[in-house]
Order: structure tokens, then C-alpha cells, then sequence
């Protein structure tokens, strides 16, 4: 009963490996645990300059869409489905077009003055806005006088299912304040602010590189 | 008054005994979570795209600032367990400092959390875009608000000035509610913390280390007060020592389980209506047995001159005990004790347990000979040890030489004092002198305990 433990304050002086162990046992547990987690292969918004001409022929009005049917992100390999034909409104898809959609026949005026309130100007791929959760690249449309008049989104984050909802809700919306604006002034949807984040980004530097 | 106790023999109390934790191991763990917390924001991809813009560079710092913020939160909690790991290896006063030390930490953090975040959200939309969205807009923004707000309030009150203006049972209801502060803006974290939104074995380590620490903290420190409460003590006698000190003995019918040692202080409570929830620190002024454990009180403020007014047979909730600055230190070295006014409690209880071997030499110092208590009694314990005392009374004008505890005046005294451990006991300022003279007269730093003002 009375076995005294030793005096306060008084430690035998500790081994090497007695001071050294608890070190490289939490380092390994922390360093596996780390691993361990999702590796983010992106980080919050970045820009990334697109390598190939920026401007796309405008007499080839290629949308990208995502696929609005995707129920399984996993199984598709690309975050995009290419979509040969334009899109037709905004009932095609949700998160494609908010604006009128471009050209809706493959006639394209190019030798007749243009009406410098029909969106028929330059067509300009953003660079891609990296954000924690993916990359969101917009396609943007000016009319002739250079007035941000639509905004397509070819890429954003789908390999999550909230990524999908939320980025479904949000994006029309953004495209639609973008249009309405006619600049990248757009307020953030709630639970959206990464990617409202990327969004704007990738939008203010369309803006910034044009004249 | 005494009851079974007194069937058997007095003994002294067994000492609690030192803790198992070494330095390094606290090292290791704040290693650990460090590496973490740090691990887990790098991995997430915290540093792509730092350079990029300034998006991205404030919304990379509002994450880690955010992620480290907590850190220094959760030490913090730790602190507040007083696991006997820690408390018996670095004595409660340094934890509580420690836990000072990480609630002004946690809310600088806190502050470059909420300006790097207000600043990442303001760029495209503007700061009041961005404040809107951080206090509402935003799911649990408007609880974390509260919350921070809450956090902030409670730290800004702890801090001396504002301490020094609050009475003790306003600051401390107002500390309480850091609870609640914590819990509040705990929720934005796993919603909205891209750390843990999406990411679920983060969210679960997140979520469980909260859980095992909000545990720690029940079963430790609420856990020591529910023990406390099932064996009250109550006051067994009162005497009065000099002016405005007295001496309280506590009893107890099971004070034979009790662990305690000399130079330790208890968190005493009276359970008398209107101060039962106030807990005050009062160090042993003897060596503790079965017989007892003696308190001597100097009534200094509201609490402690409540304390010294005590009747007899009232009951006291006594926790502990605390402290790691015991005689122990002394080992088989020779002592130099050093009491300033009441500190002379401490210091009796040291003598008491000290061997002849260590020849202890006692400078007791105080203002006035009214305040000179236990005087006889140091006396009788010295000539058992073969030491010696010396008394400096009277105020510090009066005093033959400037500064009594120069290293000059202390070695012309003690000859040998590098060779002595200093034990000293007092207020901060004598603390101080005697921890700076007997430094300069050659004595190593790890030979000098002081023991702050606990009474």
C-alpha cells in the first residue's frame, strides 16, 4: 500500500530512445495519416494561361457542354462531353448557356456589317481557374462593339456529387448576372464561393485581355 | 473534529508522485499536430497556385491561419484538463500560463483568419460583399460570427488590463462561455472548411480529436471536482497568527486516501451560500498528514479574507493537490529557504519535511512585525536541522543595505550558497530579486524554485 512513487519533480534522466520515440511514432502516424487523405491535384483559385489561341473562330460556334445527364461523374473519364451541335437554349443543358445561345443555325454572317447588339463577335475561351475543388474554364462571346453578351462554361469540377449539385445550381446563375452585367461584378450564390471565386477569376481575365 | 483518523497513527500523507511525460513528448504531440494540421492543408493543395493571385494567396493563408488558429484552441483545452500528466511534471501555474500564452496566440490567428478571409471574398465583390457573406450569407456564417465574437470577448477580458477591471465572478462566467464561442464557429469548419467539406477521413479526425478532448476535459477536470465534492473537508480549527493571517486546519474521514506532499496548494471552496462556486489557490503551511492539512491565509482580498474568517466545522471542497515546487528539489544538497510575508507558509511545510543534512538557512523577509507569523516554529525546525534564520523586517527604506537579496549581501550571509538549492516563496517582485541575486552569486538556474503567490 504505501509504495511511494518517485518525488515530484524528480525524473531519472530519460533514455535516448525514450525522448526520441514518441517523436518518430507520432511523425509516421502523422505523415501516413496525411497520405492517407484526398490529394488535391488543385489547389484554390489559380489561373492557368490556356496554351492554345484564346480566340476561336467564331464561325464554328463548338460549344462544350457538360453532360447534363451524368449520373455517375466516375464513370465518365472527362469532366466534358464535346457536343457537336450548339446548344439550343437553355433547356439542353443547365449549366451551358444563359444568354440566347450563339448562332443557332451554322449561318454565320461574316461579310454583311454586323448589328452590334447581336452577340456574333469574338468568341474567347478563358484560361482555366484552378480552385480547391477542380478547374472552371468559361467561354465567353462579345458582340462587335465588345460587350460581354454570353458566357458558356466548358469545364468545371464534376467528380464529386456535391461538386455536380452545387456547380448545376450555381453556374447558370453566374453566366446569367455575367450577361446581364455584362461583367464580372456577379454575386456569390450561398455554398458557392469557390467556385463564385474561380468563376469571376476566370472571367476578369477575359475581360482583362481584351482591348 | 477528527474521527476515524484518529484510531490510527498519525503518518504523513503519500506525495502524488511525478508524472511520466518528458519534455520531448510535449514536443511530439504539438509536432504532431502541427504536422497535421499543416500535413492536411498542404496535401489538400493549400500551396497550388500561391503565387498566382491574390485570390489565392489569402484564400491559401485564411485556410492554414484558420486551420492553426484551432490548434492553438485545442492546446489550449488541453491545458485546462489539468491531466496530473501535465500538472505533475510542470505544476498548474505554468499550464495556466501556457493556456494564457495559447488564447492570446489562437486569437491573433483568429484576427489574420478573419482578414484574410474578408480579403480573399472581397475581391471581386467588394469588403461589404465579403462581410455580408461571412456573417449570413454563407450556411453557419452567422453562428461563427457569434462565435468569434464570443472567442474574441473572452480573450480581450483575460487580458490583464481588462482583467484587473472585471470582478472574479464576472470574468469567470465570461470566461465560460468560450464553450459556446467554440462550439459555434466549430460548425463552419466541417461545412465549410475546404479541409473537411469534402474530404471525409479529415472530417472524422477533425471531429473525433474535438470529441476525445471535450471528453479529456470532462472526466479530468470535472471529474476532479466530482471527487472533491464526495469528500468534502471540513475546518477543524482556526488560529489567528499575526495581523490579518490565520491558520486553518482541514480534516477529512478519509483524508488517509488523500496524496499530498509539502509545498503543494489546494483550490479551496467553502460551501457557504454565495461562495461556494469560488475556488481560490492556498498553498500547505505544514507538512500534510492524516492528522490535517494547514492553510495559512493572510487576508489579502475579498476571497482570502473570507477564508481567514472561516468557522470552525464549515465545509470545505478542497481540490488538488497542485504544484511541482516541493522540497523534493532538495534532495541531499543543502537548502536556502526565502519567505517574503505569507510566503512563509510554504516554506514552514519545505522545513518540515527537509533532513538535518540539509542545514537550511531561512531569510524570512516582511514589512512589519505584525506580519511576522509561525516565527517559533521555524525557529524550533531549524535547530532540529541545524540551520539558521534570519529575519529582515521592516519597510525597504529601512533596510541597513539597498537591496537585501544582492549577490554581494547573500554571499557575505551564506557563504555557500552555490552549493545550497534556493527555495523561494513570496510575491513576485522579492521572487524575482532572489531568483536574479542568487543567480549572480553562482547558484544554476535549476537550483533556484520558486513557488508564486498562492494564498
Amino acid at each position: 500500500m504505501s509504495q511511494n512513487r518517485p518525488p515530484i519533480g524528480r525524473q531519472s534522466k530519460p533514455t535516448f530512445a525514450r525522448q526520441v520515440m514518441p517523436a518518430v511514432a507520432l511523425t509516421a502516424v502523422g505523415v501516413g495519416f496525411v497520405s492517407m487523405l484526398d490529394g488535391a491535384t488543385t489547389g484554390s483559385v489559380g489561373l492557368t494561361a490556356v496554351a492554345t489561341n484564346p480566340v476561336v473562330d467564331p464561325n464554328v460556334p463548338t460549344t462544350i457542354v457538360a453532360d447534363p445527364n451524368a449520373t455517375a461523374p466516375a464513370a465518365q473519364p472527362t469532366n466534358t462531353t464535346l457536343a457537336p451541335t450548339p446548344v439550343q437554349g437553355n433547356s439542353a443543358a443547365p449549366v451551358a448557356t444563359a444568354a440566347p445561345a450563339a448562332p443557332a443555325t451554322a449561318a454565320p454572317i461574316t461579310a454583311a456589317p454586323s448589328n452590334p447588339g447581336a452577340c456574333d463577335g469574338d468568341v474567347v475561351a478563358s484560361p482555366s481557374a484552378q480552385f480547391r475543388y477542380g478547374v472552371i474554364q468559361l467561354q465567353t462571346q462579345f458582340t462587335t462593339a465588345n460587350v460581354l453578351c454570353n458566357v458558356t462554361v466548358l469545364q468545371f469540377p464534376n467528380d464529386r456529387r456535391t461538386s455536380v449539385q452545387i456547380n448545376n445550381y450555381a453556374l447558370p446563375i453566374y453566366n446569367q448576372e455575367a450577361v446581364q452585367n455584362h461583367s464580372a461584378k456577379i454575386r456569390a450564390v450561398s455554398g458557392a464561393t469557390y467556385s463564385w471565386q474561380a468563376y469571376v477569376a476566370a472571367l476578369q481575365a477575359v475581360l482583362d485581355s481584351r482591348p | 473534529m477528527p474521527q476515524r483518523t484518529n484510531r490510527m497513527p498519525i503518518r504523513k500523507l503519500r506525495s502524488p508522485g511525478t508524472s511520466l511525460i518528458r519534455d520531448t513528448d510535449v514536443g511530439a504531440v504539438i509536432g504532431f499536430l502541427t504536422l497535421v494540421v499543416v500535413g492536411m492543408w498542404w496535401h489538400h493543395g493549400g500551396m497550388i497556385g500561391f503565387g498566382n493571385s491574390i485570390v489565392t494567396k489569402m484564400t491559401a493563408l485564411d485556410q492554414i491561419t484558420g486551420l492553426l488558429c484551432s490548434e492553438a484552441g485545442l492546446l489550449g483545452l488541453i491545458l485546462v484538463t489539468r491531466t496530473p500528466l501535465l500538472e505533475r511534471k510542470y505544476g498548474l501555474d505554468r499550464l495556466l500560463n501556457w493556456h494564457r500564452l495559447l488564447g492570446v496566440t489562437m486569437s491573433l490567428l483568429l484576427i489574420l483568419h478573419i482578414v484574410f478571409s474578408v480579403w480573399a471574398w472581397s475581391i471581386p465583390g467588394g469588403v461589404f460583399n465579403a462581410v455580408k457573406s461571412l456573417t449570413g450569407g454563407e450556411s453557419y456564417m452567422a453562428l461563427t460570427a457569434v462565435g468569434t465574437l464570443i472567442v474574441l470577448l473572452v480573450t480581450l477580458s483575460s487580458l490583464k488590463w481588462f482583467r484587473n477591471q472585471l470582478s472574479y465572478e464576472m470574468w469567470y462566467f465570461v470566461h465560460l462561455t468560450v464553450y459556446v464561442g467554440l462550439a459555434m464557429s466549430f460548425s463552419h469548419q466541417i461545412v465549410l472548411g475546404s479541409d473537411f467539406a469534402t474530404d471525409k477521413l479529415a472530417r472524422w479526425f477533425w471531429v473525433g480529436i474535438h470529441v476525445v478532448i471535450i471528453l479529456w476535459i470532462i472526466w479530468s477536470r470535472w471529474g476532479s471536482l466530482v471527487t472533491a465534492c464526495m469528500r468534502p473537508l471540513r475546518v477543524a480549527s482556526v488560529t489567528h497568527e499575526a495581523q490579518g493571517v490565520t491558520s486553518v486546519v482541514l480534516q477529512g474521514s478519509r483524508l488517509h486516501q488523500h496524496r499530498a506532499q509539502a509545498g503543494q496548494f489546494y483550490l479551496l471552496r467553502q460551501v457557504v451560500r454565495g461562495r461556494w462556486w469560488q475556488a481560490n489557490p492556498f498553498s500547505l503551511s505544514s507538512v500534510p498528514t492524516t492528522a490535517g492539512l494547514r492553510f495559512t491565509i493572510k487576508a489579502r482580498g475579498e476571497a482570502s479574507e473570507a477564508m481567514t474568517k472561516i468557522r470552525v466545522g464549515t465545509k470545505v471542497i478542497a481540490e488538488g493537490p497542485y504544484g511541482v515546487c516541493t522540497p523534493d528539489a532538495v534532495g541531499e544538497k543543502k537548502a536556502l529557504l526565502v519567505a517574503g510575508g505569507v510566503g512563509i507558509g510554504p516554506i514552514v511545510s519545505y522545513l518540515e519535511h527537509l533532513t538535518p543534512s540539509s542545514e537550511p538557512i531561512v531569510l524570512y523577509r516582511a514589512h512589519s512585525n505584525k506580519e511576522v507569523s509561525h516565527l517559533e516554529e521555524i525557529e524550533a525546525l531549524v535547530k532540529e536541522r541545524n540551520g539558521r534564520v534570519h529575519t529582515l523586517i521592516g519597510p525597504r527604506a529601512k533596510l541597513k543595505v539597498a537591496d537585501p537579496f544582492s549577490p554581494k549581501v547573500l554571499l557575505k550571509l551564506i557563504p555557500d550558497l552555490a552549493d545550497r538549492v534556493v527555495m523561494v516563496a513570496g510575491p513576485e517582485s522579492m521572487i524575482k530579486a532572489v531568483q536574479r541575486g542568487s543567480k549572480a552569486a553562482g547558484v544554476p538556474s535549476e537550483n533556484i524554485h520558486a513557488e508564486r503567490a498562492w494564498w
